[in-house]
């Protein structure tokens, strides 16, 4: 017989195995490789340090993941409070629009936008037909074909982080706000966006740490010029056969990733961020 | 389910396991790697499939080619691949690390035909492709870019252009578009050859990294003028799309056939290499693909339609420059790192 505080540790052994198989044993063996260069072990932080791709790639990396987390927040934010308001019934059939394009395949989301964006793409030809411009535009391979690309792939994880911590929310507090005299916005203001800060930091951090290993997307609609970590790490595997340097990288975005994390964690102190406002 | 159905599954599991075993007794299936695509379907019909039926050993193919994964699959000790297609530069840094294993001539060539260059200790030259300018013929009112300084003139031949991204050949491509004559690209003048690569970055509209790309930013117009593999260009010719190439300039380049070390089943991919000597089995590849290789008495039996669009006919020779693997594969790892540090510039 099973006692029951054996239960739990059962229950997440398979998971803990394959997160031993599949993370653990790989972490250790691009620790390994990071510092059994064989130029000694300092060989990779050397390279990071005096490489004049990585700081650039890096400082491009951490600044295009801000920007993508920002734009989906302000995006997703207003789209998640009208969901979040709607009655129960209803509230479905908006959370599927919202989950078709998040089930298709990133893959196909990216072509579509290099379709869209090309010289002789959807874009273009609109333009040119409504006689905006003359010449084809150059959208593709461009930041803003990269953002673009990102922030629609991303757009749904913010807005499901958001909906499901305002729909836990007190509707009460707003109306009793109201009642007592605040306008609307000055109940949103003091009231609602307070209560709902558990979620954007939720969704951010979510935001923020997919963002940064973003890889396909920038590769197809950025191009070499707006290469990512993750791009740079592929090209030191694939084209520079220097392991030692790629493993240096993973273990950096790693970090950044641990530190993002911690410092939201610093941010919001009070609240469980994975559990919702409860 | 019940206890019976339990029983059955699992007798049906142990004799699937020993048909499985006993199959696998009888057979040998080496894996060859090579670079897909259409030119897989074309070596399965002319040389897996008649291979398989002659001698009973299956062939399964893979893609793509790939140094990375060759150097992990050495160095963890798992070898996937029996054979494998290579490039230039990418066989020489095998070679100096010991991932290959040599050749034993007397399987893959017994009577000795194959010229020098093509029977190597690690590596037989399986063919030769180039790298050359493409371009849109209906892009340029009726006027052919004739040369690299016309891909740089971006005045008369206005349009975007796609380069690999790669230093590898695009150095050698703004030497020869600045002047240098192709028999003293090398050793390269970097400095000079980034200069010049300075005047075109901003018309270069896309960075491409596979040959499928090459193609698809032409046909798509994202480029009016780009670098291909010659044997991209003949089938959209064929579907008439409005493309044609230059020989002019283009980087003349043997692809290797190698074994790798550790390879589970060597003598049989060794005597699968050894179906690549066959001249009328070369000319049927050669209708499908213009990558002729050195197969004795291969170019007698082609038609001279067919040879003026390989990239060893006389006079495309005559025009193009012999790429340099040595000098890459000493030098790529640095220059790489300054390509990608440029390209952010």
């Amino acid at each position: 017989m099973l006692r029951k505080s054996m239960v739990a540790p059962l229950l997440a052994a398979p998971l803990l195995l394959l997160f031993a198989i599949f993370f653990v044993v790989p972490f250790i063996e691009i620790m390994r490789v990071s510092f059994a260069g064989k130029s000694g072990a300092w060989a990779g932080v050397s390279w990071l340090m005096s490489s004049p791709v990585f700081a650039v790639v890096f400082m491009n990396t951490l600044k295009l993941a801000l920007s993508v987390t920002l734009i989906c927040l302000v995006l997703g934010y207003p789209a998640a409070c009208f969901i979040a308001g709607q009655p129960a019934s209803r509230r479905g059939i908006y959370l599927a629009l919202v989950l078709l394009p998040f089930w298709t395949s990133v893959l196909v989301r990216t072509y579509t936008w290099s379709l869209v964006l090309g010289r002789e793409g959807l874009l273009n030809a609109s333009l040119i037909w409504l006689g905006i411009t003359s010449e084809p535009q150059r959208f593709l391979f461009t930041p803003l074909a990269v953002h673009l690309g990102m922030v629609q792939i991303l757009l749904p994880v913010a807005i499901l982080t958001l909906v499901g911590v305002m729909t836990e929310l007190d509707a009460g507090l707003v109306r009793a706000a109201r009642v007592l005299g605040a306008s609307p916005w000055r109940a949103f203001w003091h009231v609602y966006l307070p209560m709902t800060k558990p979620g954007i930091v939720a969704a951010a951090m979510l935001l923020f740490i997919l963002s940064l290993g973003f890889y396909i997307t920038p590769a197809l609609l950025g191009g070499p010029r707006h290469r990512t970590i993750a791009n740079l790490i592929d090209l030191q595997v694939h084209q520079m056969n220097d392991w030692t340097a790629a493993s240096a990288m993973a273990l950096v975005l790693l970090a950044t990733t641990i530190a993002a994390v911690a410092l939201l964690r610093w941010l919001v102190p009070e609240r469980n961020l994975y559990g919702g406002a409860r | 389910m019940t206890r019976r159905d339990m029983g059955r599954l699992a007798l049906g599991g142990a004799a699937l396991t020993a048909m499985g075993t006993s199959a696998r007794a009888q057979a040998v299936t080496i894996t060859v790697n090579g670079s897909g695509g259409s030119l897989a379907k074309s070596l399965e019909r002319i040389y897996e499939k008649p291979f398989t039926a002659e001698t009973g050993i299956g062939v399964r193919a893979t893609a793509p080619v790939s140094l990375a994964k060759l150097k992990a699959m050495v160095e963890t000790g798992n070898m996937e691949w029996d054979l494998t297609e290579m490039g230039g530069a990418d066989m020489i840094e095998a070679v100096k690390n010991g991932w290959l294993t040599e050749i034993d001539w007397s399987i893959v060539d017994p009577d000795n035909k194959l010229p020098p260059i093509a029977r190597q200790k690690y590596g037989m030259v399986t063919s030769t492709f180039s790298t050359v300018i493409a371009y849109r013929t209906d892009k340029f009112g009726g006027k052919a870019p004739k040369s690299w300084a016309d891909f740089w003139d971006v005045k008369s031949f206005p349009g975007p252009r796609a380069l690999q991204d790669s230093p590898v050949q695009n150095l050698e491509f703004a030497l020869l578009a600045d002047g240098v004559p192709a028999d003293k690209l090398y050793p390269l003048d970097v400095e000079r050859a980034f200069k010049k690569l300075d005047q075109i970055k901003r018309h270069v509209a896309a960075w491409w990294t596979t040959g499928a790309q090459q193609v698809q930013l032409l046909v798509d117009g994202e480029a009016v003028m780009g670098t291909v593999w010659n044997g991209r260009v003949p089938p959209l010719k064929k579907e008439g799309k409005p493309v044609d190439i230059i020989w002019n300039g283009g980087a003349l380049q043997l692809s290797y056939w190698a074994v790798p070390k550790g390879a589970k089943h060597p003598k049989e991919a060794m005597r699968y290499m050894k179906s690549r000597l066959d001249p009328d089995k070369g000319v049927q590849l050669l209708q499908d693909s213009p990558y002729p290789g050195f197969a004795p008495g291969l170019i007698e039996k082609v038609s001279p339609d067919l040879a003026k669009i390989l990239p060893i006919h006389p006079d495309n020779v005559a025009v193009q420059y012999s790429f340099n693997p040595e000098y890459w594969s000493e030098h790529r790892p640095k220059l790489t790192e300054r390509w990608a540090a440029w390209l952010l510039s």
